[in-house]
């Protein structure tokens, strides 16, 4: 083509390549908003989008009371610091302590950073190149906090090492009738089994009952608490029912008592100006 | 129903098929239009049917056989067909032959950034990788200063049998992979002796451009990882003042400053390569000279530094304002990646590429624009360069990966949440629909 002729059709060109461009960034910006709003409506459907399950703990302390839930995602760290994925603020946990992952197959794959503990379903591990899986029911003890993971809905299979799956026996749950012969897959007996199991958790008598296969319920022997029914202590306190509801001892020396006090308040008071300065706890 | 109607509804139900119709159209009209410039070019006319067809593979072949984010991938590969576009309409004035290859590195692209998505779809446990990765890394960035060759002042280049490699390029990609690793194990001194020793040889074969980049980054991860306002603050004070002292220190830097504080006091040397940016651009007004036509070809390195003033000149600057756009939603979409990951690495990584696509954006256009200094870093997939496009595209692999895995995870979640309870299939097939 002639230059002439070139520079006409190109001059003319110009307004056309503008118009597909109009076209190109004009539908790219279309596509990001609604795609975006579609995504917030799919996510908002999906309450627990992102979390694998949750530890329940069993036995903690002062700060972490017992039955307080910490939601696990996939992946992340768990130690003292609130900037961890699980922050778990007992005693003995290191600022950061164990590193996890979920894998679809094998469960909760749980390391202890270096020269950190763990015991995972009874088995110490120490130090980062120590591995366990853990799964639906598993028991994870980490410093002075005794935790039980709670797989959300679907992921509950997930995990053949640690506690086995293993469906609920009918006399253990309150199945209606219609449920009986379904499945042990079925969603609607799966989740009757899930609250009995929750319920079964909460009841401290219950948790006597062999719930657990009985190699994997390995609780120490010190951890035991609450004390045997058989030996009440002095803070045992009888409901009208005839039941026994225990509180942990009352340490009545109170000058050793605020002692530890003051020394829990400095120790505290200095963990957190460390954490604000040093560890973004603050801007948390 | 008749055919046209049956188009009509394929197109209106899917966004994807309207963007890369959109794309393809563009680049055939432009290359064929190149083509017919003076007598008859075969290559342009190969151009027109390789660039598009280039395209749809990459856009809509390859997600067929993995969930993925088909709006980054067009986004990212409309760039890459614009440098390509841009090069050959200056070859034909030049006489070189950076469309050619540029266009043959694009198809390198494709290949690592499939590499790449497969790499974070299907590698669970990084450790061992990342050891490998960090010392390869360590390797190929050391490589220049035993037999590097000198280009603009910086010598960060090695030449293998004739091909020239920038090894800089390639380590990005081990720096953010080896960065969201550590960070996302909260472990703080393996990614920092990293960085420090990458950092340190790119100050040392004086490739300062990239140090910037590789510096931001890693302070933006670290703040994205921990929010500790005070170390960040700490990390950019020292930045200031490292930047201060290289001012004293170096005379060139010095004079990059005052070339860009006013152009026209040393029009003839030094203030050349900006002025004629400014020309280019100004030159372009509202909607460009032309395709293949103007003198782009005057501004010093317009293939790389100056490519965004040679697109001002040709197409004029709404449609540089549209390239902006573009180059924006591609960020925001990286950023809503890296958002909803639900691995911290994941997200790390997502975000670890969205900020350095950002600020190599920034730091060039605002250069060409005359709004921050000027320093040699590439237009992401737009300049010529092999390495530059082939690790941009590594890095969009990356990213595209994390889309992957999330799509796969919300897939899941919604399946054990949803279709179990009524029975349904799911209403989706991928997020892009």
């Amino acid at each position: 083509m002639p230059d002439d002729i070139y520079e006409i059709v190109s001059l003319a060109a110009r307004y056309w390549f503008l118009l597909l461009m109009f076209i190109i960034a004009w539908r790219s910006y279309r596509w990001y908003v609604k795609d975006r709003k579609k995504f917030k409506r799919r996510v908002r459907l999906l309450p627990d989008a992102g979390y694998i399950g949750e530890l329940v703990v069993v036995q903690g302390d002062d700060i972490l009371k017992k039955g307080t839930c910490l939601p696990v995602n996939r992946e992340g760290v768990l130690g003292y610091l609130r900037s961890n994925d699980v922050c778990v603020p007992a005693g003995g946990i290191a600022n950061r302590h164990m590193w996890y992952t979920f894998d679809d197959t094998d469960g909760l794959r749980v390391e202890p950073m270096r020269g950190r503990m763990i015991i995972a379903d009874g088995e110490e591990l120490i130090g980062r190149r120590m591995r366990a899986y853990l799964a639906h029911g598993s028991t994870l003890t980490v410093g002075q906090a005794k935790m039980r993971l709670r797989m959300f809905s679907g992921f509950e299979y997930a995990g053949e090492t640690g506690a086995q799956r293993r469906p609920l026996d009918d006399d253990e749950t309150t199945l209606p009738e219609e449920l009986a012969d379904a499945p042990h897959s079925d969603p609607v007996r799966r989740m009757h089994e899930i609250a009995a199991w929750q319920t079964m958790m909460e009841d401290e008598e219950n948790e006597e009952r062999e719930f657990y296969p009985p190699e994997m319920d390995d609780t120490d022997e010190e951890d035991e608490y609450p004390p045997p029914a058989d030996e009440p202590g002095p803070n045992a306190y009888e409901l009208q029912d005839g039941s026994q509801v225990f509180y942990p001892p009352v340490d009545d020396g109170k000058d050793e008592a605020a002692i530890y006090a003051e020394e829990d308040e400095a120790e505290k008071a200095k963990r957190a100006l460390w954490d604000r300065l040093f560890r973004g706890g603050k801007n948390r | 129903m008749s055919r046209s109607s049956r188009f009509r509804r394929s197109l209106q139900s899917r966004p994807d098929r309207k963007l890369v119709s959109a794309i393809m159209l563009f680049f055939f009209s432009a290359f064929l239009l190149i083509a017919f410039k003076g007598e008859l070019h075969w290559q342009g006319f190969t151009l027109a049917a390789v660039v598009p067809a280039l395209i749809y593979i990459a856009t809509m072949w390859l997600p067929r056989f993995f969930p993925a984010d088909k709006l980054l991938l067009s986004v990212a590969n409309f760039l890459c067909a614009l440098g390509v576009l841009v090069l050959y309409s200056t070859d034909l004035v030049k006489g070189t032959n950076y469309g050619m290859q540029q266009a043959v590195y694009y198809g390198a692209g494709i290949l690592v950034m499939l590499v790449c998505i497969l790499l974070v779809r299907y590698i669970r446990y990084w450790r061992v990788f990342i050891y490998i990765i960090a010392v390869c890394a360590l390797g190929l960035i050391a490589l220049p200063l035993v037999f590097g060759t000198e280009v603009y002042g910086a010598t960060n280049w090695i030449i293998v049998s004739g091909i020239s490699l920038q090894p800089s390029e390639v380590v990005k990609l081990a720096l953010l992979l080896v960065l969201s690793y550590y960070m996302s194990r909260r472990r703080f001194w393996p990614w920092l002796i990293f960085a420090v020793i990458c950092m340190g040889v790119l100050m040392f074969q004086r490739d300062l451009g990239t140090a910037l980049i590789y510096y931001a980054t890693a302070l933006f991860l670290y703040y994205a990882s921990t929010g500790n306002l005070w170390i960040t603050g700490a990390g950019i004070l020292g930045g200031a003042a490292s930047a201060v002292y290289g001012y004293y220190q170096f005379a060139h830097v010095k004079r990059r400053i005052a070339v860009w504080l006013n152009p026209w006091m040393d029009f003839e040397n030094t203030g050349y390569q900006i002025a004629q940016m400014l020309m280019a651009i100004a030159s372009g007004g509202l909607f460009g000279v032309g395709l293949g036509l103007g003198f782009p070809t005057i501004i010093p390195v317009y293939h790389t530094d100056a490519i965004f003033a040679v697109i001002c000149e040709q197409f004029g600057i709404i449609f540089g304002v549209l390239i902006l756009i573009m180059y924006a939603i591609l960020i925001l979409r990286g950023a809503f990646i890296a958002r909803n990951a639900r691995r911290s690495f994941h997200g790390l990584l997502a975000m670890g590429v969205t900020v350095m696509l950002a600020l190599q954006t920034f730091v060039i256009i605002g250069g060409v624009l005359k709004l921050i200094p000027l320093t040699g870093v590439t237009m992401p997939f737009v300049s010529y360069g092999g390495t530059s496009l082939v690790s941009c595209m590594g890095l969009i692999g990356l990213l595209q990966g994390v889309a992957s895995v999330n799509q796969d995870d919300l897939t899941y979640d919604y399946e054990v949440s949803h279709s179990r309870v009524d029975g349904e299939s799911l209403p989706f097939a991928s997020l892009d629909e």
